[in-house]
């Protein structure tokens, strides 16, 4: 290891508590049940050690962990992970941090959500690869604590929250990726009780690591006899180790990891190749006590993780946008275009003054924002279903605006979080593309959360065959409502007038185009569906940003009139205003455009025939 | 045995400084406890933890604000915190007053052995405060340590100088105060972060505390940022002619040759 251990990660503090204390006030429902124990200042201590935590003894790893990579030894089955990330999940344990999202009944701290997404901020974006592992076995802890059985819960549970074990989630088989159904791996019951698994998992994350002595996996296999499709499916607890009665970890339980993919990024992310049963000995455990209800299971795991997909790409975009402004603001390059134009003689100026960085640099704040807004956003809504209580209208609410943005979230996110980071990219000129700096490797690691965790068009589908029907419209109709409230405060104000009748045009696209999905669908036309999916998730996303950027904004005036201008918020809340009118006025224009593309009906992707496309063959 | 540690709350020596109205702008500055202060509390819980004392208890001079820099040392592992606060210490840089101020606190917080404290504070660079109430209060004082024993009455520190060290002792009660080799500071852990708000917190006025500030002995009467850099001057032409060129305007304009 010659290279020294120097720290990139760069939070963004102030955005994070300007959401969610200024724009989602989160204050509002904090000490009130389920989140009696968590204040105000709770909040922003544990924001303010997390990022003290991140910033000293994970963001220093973030290039290591990318060198060292992970190492598959064939004749054991195992893999090895860089031994300082070990050392790093000591430290991370240590310091209890693991225990932020816990279940109170498994000694967690059970936070609120909108705190545990914004501090998963800076672990992932100080070192994604790493915070994959924890992030996984939260979901997986949650699955056994949700449907598990009493016994099954007082097994794994202490043990997975508590750090003992980590968890994955294994669907993906070789002919079954985002066609779940396809599922192959077999279950076949004992005697006892219990199941006989067989079946190769492939892009396991997390599948095989030196970490812990065991990994719980959920892994999705038909039990014989059972129906085709999704709805087979059962899930069942398939430990990497047997578990002695005295819950010490036993002999192999015949989970061999034949290997690990050699990925473009998150390369300390193990991403394993499982074969389970190959010697016939390997032993699953019904999740809960119902068969074939797999696929519903998986979901509560699925949907968090695409949350936490999102949060992912956000994270390191934030990082990488971050870092582009650092740059530009010391690397001298280049005289001013308007001095050149005018014969001037002036100086090389730092390349922030050039309008072309500016431009970009505006573009990654704005996204960045908008999308940290849309997460934020989701996640208090979550929080504030559980405060309303279980059941309650209030809380369906609330839960419904969670189901609309999870898509967006997932979607949106990766798509421009991996856009944002080609910009640093771009804005570092050459010196971006090599490895001395950061933002290749942000880069290189973002470009995955458009693909895992169900494909970005996956998202789409959800989000326009599922979301938007449900409850006859009423998740969309919701969010229009919210966003209407806000352009017609506005329109006739001098400051944001032009920016919110604007907003309330680009909704209107958005509405309208909802309709056009309806007329393609009554009309038979379902090709078209699919075909501008994609881009309505687009144009979705970029109002909501929008909305939630234009919101914020006018928060930051009423702020910066109590303020004078050398003070440091005021800095801050001038550029949330700048951030929103350039979304508004460069983005979302955008919108518009798709929403005539869509209702013009083009087919040509389909009247395409296959023989057009030049004849290669996959290699 | 009872230890004090007194810390100050700072800004981050990364903060960019702005001055409104002849006193530093706290609007929108990041806020945290004295890095040499946190050496101090470290040493203090570490004290505590290998059975060397009983208590230990941070003490601040500061507005409300200041609150959240003492939850810090909470979370640590202290295991109370008090405050003094009154308008009339806003005044910046009165460290005759604080000084002052904070005597008359340690005087009520009595009995307590061992009173630590980081050396200097990093945003004014005054290192004067606790070693004047230690004067008050008539106790000695081993300062900038970077090793520190205590036991059987007594301290043992070392002091690291430019080419030799020196070891002093001193009985307790005594003031040490720490350097920044004395050891490394934990992360509060997360389940102490949420425990410390249910430590003792407890304000004082200068009334609780019997004192009269009075007024400072002398008075700041300026505070500007440095001036701005100016840009640098590149020397073009062939390197006989550049290097001419920049003699002359070392010995001319920079006046250095």
């Amino acid at each position: 290891m010659s290279e020294e251990l120097v720290n990139h990660y760069k939070p963004d503090e102030r955005d994070i508590l300007f959401l969610l204390f200024e724009q989602f006030r989160i204050q509002d429902y904090l000490g009130k049940a389920p989140y009696d124990a968590f204040g105000e200042d709770d909040a922003r201590m544990i924001i303010n050690e997390a990022i003290k935590f991140t910033t000293r003894e994970v963001g220093t790893l973030n290039s290591y962990v990318d060198r060292e990579g992970c190492k598959h030894d064939p004749q054991a089955g195992t893999v090895t992970v860089p031994p300082l990330m070990k050392e790093l999940q000591r430290k991370y344990e240590e310091n209890g941090w693991h225990l932020l999202r816990a279940p109170e009944e498994w000694g967690g701290q059970d936070a609120p959500h909108a705190v545990s997404l914004a501090v998963s901020e800076f672990f992932s974006g100080a070192c994604a690869a790493w915070a994959m592992y924890t992030g996984l076995t939260l979901g997986a802890a949650r699955l056994i604590h949700t449907f598990g059985t009493e016994e099954q819960r007082a097994l794994y549970c202490p043990r997975m929250y508590g750090g003992e074990w980590m968890g994955t989630m294994c669907l993906t088989e070789p002919a079954a990726g985002s066609e779940v159904g396809r599922n192959a791996a077999t279950a076949v019951k004992n005697d006892d009780g219990t199941y006989k698994i067989t079946g190769t998992k492939i892009f396991i994350s997390g599948g095989d690591h030196d970490m812990t002595d065991n990994i719980i996996h959920l892994a999705l296999a038909r039990i014989e006899g059972a129906a085709r499709g999704t709805k087979g499916l059962s899930l069942f607890i398939v430990p990497k180790m047997r578990i002695n009665d005295d819950g010490s970890v036993g002999e192999s339980n015949d989970v061999i990891c034949r290997g690990i993919e050699n990925k473009m990024g998150i390369k300390a992310s193990a991403t394993a190749t499982l074969n389970f049963g190959d010697n016939e000995a390997c032993t699953g455990y019904l999740l809960g006590s119902e068969e074939h209800k797999g696929i519903s299971q998986m979901f509560q795991m699925m949907n968090e993780a695409r949350i936490g997909t999102g949060m992912q790409a956000l994270s390191q975009a934030s990082s990488a946008y971050l870092n582009a402004v650092g740059y530009a603001r010391e690397r001298v390059q280049g005289k001013p275009f308007a001095d050149i134009a005018t014969g001037k003689r002036g100086d090389s100026v730092t390349i922030i003054h050039h309008e072309d960085i500016r431009r970009m640099l505006l573009e990654m704040k704005c996204k960045v924002e908008g999308m940290r807004a849309l997460t934020l956003k989701l996640a208090a809504h979550g929080d504030r279903a559980a405060v309303a209580g279980e059941g309650s209208e209030a809380a369906s609410k609330e839960l419904g605006y969670v189901e609309l943005l999870t898509p967006l979230v997932k979607a949106y996110l990766s798509d421009q979080g991996f856009r944002v980071s080609e910009l640093a990219i771009q804005v570092y000129g050459g010196y971006g593309y090599i490895k001395d700096y950061p933002v290749e490797q942000y880069c290189r690691d973002i470009k995955i959360q458009s693909l895992y965790e169900g494909t970005n068009y996956i998202q789409s589908l959800d989000l326009v065959g599922r979301k938007l029907n449900q409850g006859g419209g009423a998740l969309v109709r919701q969010l229009a409502e919210d966003i209407t409230r806000l352009v017609k405060e506005h329109e006739a104000d001098e400051v944001f007038g032009s920016d919110a009748k604007a907003l309330g045009e680009a909704l209107g696209h958005m509405t309208g185009t909802t309709m056009q999905f309806m007329k393609f669908f009554q009309e038979g036309q379902h090709q078209l569906i699919p075909l501008a999916a994609t881009r309505f998730l687009e144009m979705m996303a970029e109002v909501t940003c929008a909305y939630l950027l234009l919101e914020g904004a006018v928060i930051a005036h009423e702020k910066m009139q109590e303020l004078s201008e050398t003070d440091r918020d005021y800095s801050f809340y001038a550029g949330k205003i700048h951030s929103a009118r350039f979304f508004i006025r460069n983005i979302l224009p955008g919108v518009k455009m798709k929403a005539e593309v869509i209702a013009s009906r083009d087919k040509t992707a389909i009247d395409i025939a296959d023989h057009h496309f030049p004849m290669v063959g996959a290699d | 045995m009872k230890i004090v540690v007194t810390i100050k709350q700072t800004f981050t020596t990364e903060a960019k400084i702005a001055v409104d109205g002849g006193a530093i702008s706290d609007k929108g500055i990041k806020q945290i406890v004295n890095p040499y202060d946190e050496f101090a509390v470290e040493q203090a819980i570490k004290i505590k933890e290998s059975g060397g004392a009983e208590e230990v208890v941070v003490l601040t001079i500061g507005p409300e604000r200041a609150g959240e820099a003492l939850r810090q040392c909470l979370a640590m592992g202290a295991d109370a915190a008090f405050r003094v606060w009154d308008d009339s210490l806003a005044a910046p840089g009165a460290w005759d007053v604080y000084a002052t101020v904070l005597a008359g606190a340690l005087e009520k917080m009595k009995p307590w052995e061992l009173l630590l404290a980081g050396w200097v504070a990093v945003d004014d660079n005054a290192a004067i405060v606790v070693q004047r109430a230690a004067e008050t209060l008539g106790i000695p004082q081993v300062l900038v340590v970077n090793k520190l024993d205590v036991g059987d009455g007594k301290v043992t520190a070392v002091r690291e100088m430019d080419g030799y060290r020196e070891v002093v002792e001193a009985p307790l009660p005594a003031l040490v105060t720490a350097d920044k080799a004395l050891n490394t500071p934990r992360y509060p852990t997360l389940p102490n972060i949420m425990k410390a708000k249910r430590k003792p917190l407890t304000v004082w006025t200068l009334e609780d505390i019997g004192v009269t500030a009075g007024s400072a002995g002398f008075t700041r009467t300026g505070l500007a940022l440095p001036p701005a850099k100016t840009g640098a001057k590149i020397v073009e032409g062939e390197p006989e002619e550049a290097a001419v060129a920049l003699a002359d305007l070392l010995h001319t304009e920079a006046k250095v040759i």
